[in-house]
Parts: structure tokens; sequence; C-alpha cells
């Protein structure tokens, strides 16, 4: 697995994390993940996108940006 | 278990999620084969004149009494040339088959390899999604509209191939133990499973990557058996590949490949 990034992230006005990762399944399919996370009073929030990365991943990945940029408590 | 050879590696045949989705989809109504719209719209829109078949992947395993699946690779390669012969010689017994040049890995460089690999891997996880999403929504209810992306096109310009025919299948044979175990849970009202067979096809077009065409053939019990020369080039084979080409566009796109 590869982290191709990993930084804080402001998400619903709270202080939470942005992580990027890439992996091969056993049939060698590359597949690439955001995973974005906060915490707060009520629990763990956990916002997550993947796809292949071929074709998919980047076709998509907007509108997960929007779904994470629009998200609120 | 990886069965790709086409770099000296294994890659995978039908995995779990796949296979979930097959029988999910088999317990939905309609017709099986899935053409891309495009093609729904306009037969013409796609002119191919070479289609290849990509290395086939059919894994075939032995069912014991006790319920333990064991994959035979002998069985295995055996299913593989058994299709693959019937699909390439069957070209002008029904007019139904255009496919009769298999596809030639060992011209492709090593990065060229490795990408073709990875997009049948991704066509194998395309395919589950379009039928667990038919099991979700029933068949006809969404557009066919599935692609690969455009990375196969260097096939297209560079080798001159328009598009490929790829055909994965499991079959697990049950023992005669296992065939008694089930005779016997019969008597008792108990119900122990079979062996089963799939097989998978789908034709993909290297210059866009969409699939064209897609179509399964499942049978539980099994009734099929794929290692079965004769039963691949005469009866049983000619099933399914009858059932691929039963759709009027499909039938039609197929002779046009043809002429």
């Amino acid at each position: 697995m590869t982290i191709l990034g990993n930084e804080p992230l402001e998400i619903a006005g709270h202080s939470g994390f942005s992580v990027h990762l890439r992996f091969k399944t056993d049939a060698g399919l590359r597949i690439e993940l955001l995973v974005r996370g906060f915490v707060d009073e009520q629990g763990f929030y956990l916002l997550m996108y993947r796809a292949p990365t071929l074709h998919y991943f980047a076709r998509d990945r907007q509108v997960f940006e929007s779904v994470s940029e629009s998200f609120r408590i | 278990m990886n069965k790709w050879r086409i770099c000296g590696c294994r890659t995978g045949g039908l995995h779990e999620y796949l296979l979930v989705s097959v029988f999910l989809a088999g317990c939905a109504s309609g017709p099986a084969a899935k053409v891309h719209y495009t093609l729904e719209q306009d037969p013409a829109s796609r002119p191919l004149q070479r289609v290849v078949l990509l290395p086939v992947d059919v894994d075939v395993y032995e069912l014991s009494a006790g319920g333990v699946k064991e994959e035979v690779p002998e069985w295995s390669r055996s299913a593989e040339a058994n299709i693959r012969s019937a699909l390439l010689v069957s070209r002008g017994g029904g007019g139904n088959c255009c496919v009769t040049e298999p596809a030639d890995i060992s011209r492709l460089t090593p990065e060229e390899r490795e990408l073709l690999e990875e997009h049948l891997a991704l066509f194998n996880t395309v395919i589950a999604n379009v039928l667990s999403w038919e099991s979700i929504r029933g068949t006809g209810a969404q557009r066919f509209d599935y692609t690969l992306g455009e990375g196969l096109a260097f096939l297209k310009t560079r080798y001159g191939i328009d598009a490929g025919l790829v055909i994965l299948g499991e079959d697990v044979v049950s023992t005669a133990g296992r065939k008694t175990t089930a005779l016997v849970g019969a008597m008792f009202g108990v119900a122990v499973p079979l062996g089963h067979s799939i097989l998978m096809g789908g034709l993909v077009d290297f210059a866009s990557g969409d699939l064209l065409w897609m179509n399964y053939q499942v049978a539980a019990g099994g009734t099929e058996d794929l290692r079965d020369p004769d039963s691949c080039s005469t009866t049983r084979m000619r099933r399914p590949s009858r059932r691929w080409t039963s759709h009027p566009r499909p039938r039609c796109y197929l002779r046009n490949l043809q002429s």
C-alpha cells in the first residue's frame, strides 16, 4: 500500500484528516482510496471514496469532493 | 488463486464478489445479454474489423464429500482449451461467431502486458458491479454504458485490434462422495449443494474501452462439464453460445463483424 497524501483538513467546521491511499488487489488491479474523518462530541465521522485507479477514480473524484465539502452535521 | 498467464503470473479468475453477483443476478428475471446503449440505438455505430479472443480464464474445482473446494489446475487448463477451441472453430457452423483469432500476447511489451492484465482485472470488477446492480434494480433498469476507460487504446493504434472477447468461468465438479452425500441428505430432507458451472463473456472495444456486449450462463447441480471437449463443441457449450448470440443486436453485430 502506498500513501499518496496525508494532511490535516477542515471538515464541517471540525479539524480532521485526509488520507489518500493506493493499493493493488491480488488480481493486479490498482485501487485508490480517499479517507477523510474527524471527531466531535457525538462520535467519529469517516467519509471514504474508493475506486479503481484505471478510469474510475479520477472520473468520479469530484463528486466525492463535493460531498466532502458540503458535509454538515 | 490467479489464472491470467499473459506475463507469466496469475491474476485471478472469478473472485468471490463476482461469484455472488452472478448468483444474485441469476435470480433476476429477464435476458442476461447486455448491449451497449450506442449499439441499441445504432447497431452499425461500431464498425469493428478485427476481434481477438483474450486469454480464457476458467477455474475448475473438485468438490469433496465434506464440501471442500480445491482447484485442479489440469482440469482448468483442459476447460480453457475446450472453450477456446469451441469459440475459435465455431465460425461458419451456425454463422454466429466471428472471433477466430486468439490474442498473441507475446507481441506485447512487458508494460503493455501488465496494462492488459490490469484491465482484465478491472473487467472482472465492472462485471461484478453490473450484475450486483442488476440484482438490486432488475434487468433493463439501467442504461448499459459500462467502460474500462481508454487505457487499452494502444491495442487499436499500435496493433490494429479493434476489440477483444473476454471469457471468465468457474466449474465445480462434485466427487462421487459428494453426490452420495447429497443423495443421502435428500433422503433425510437435508439439501446438500452439488457443483455449478458459470461462464461469462464480454466484448470490449479497445478504442473507447466500452463494454459493447456481455452475457453469462449459470448451471447449478453439476449438469455441465467444461472438461469434456465434446460437450463444449457440440451440445452443452453451444447452449450458452446460442444464448449469447440470441439477442437481436449482438447477432446483428456479430454478423457485421464477420463481413
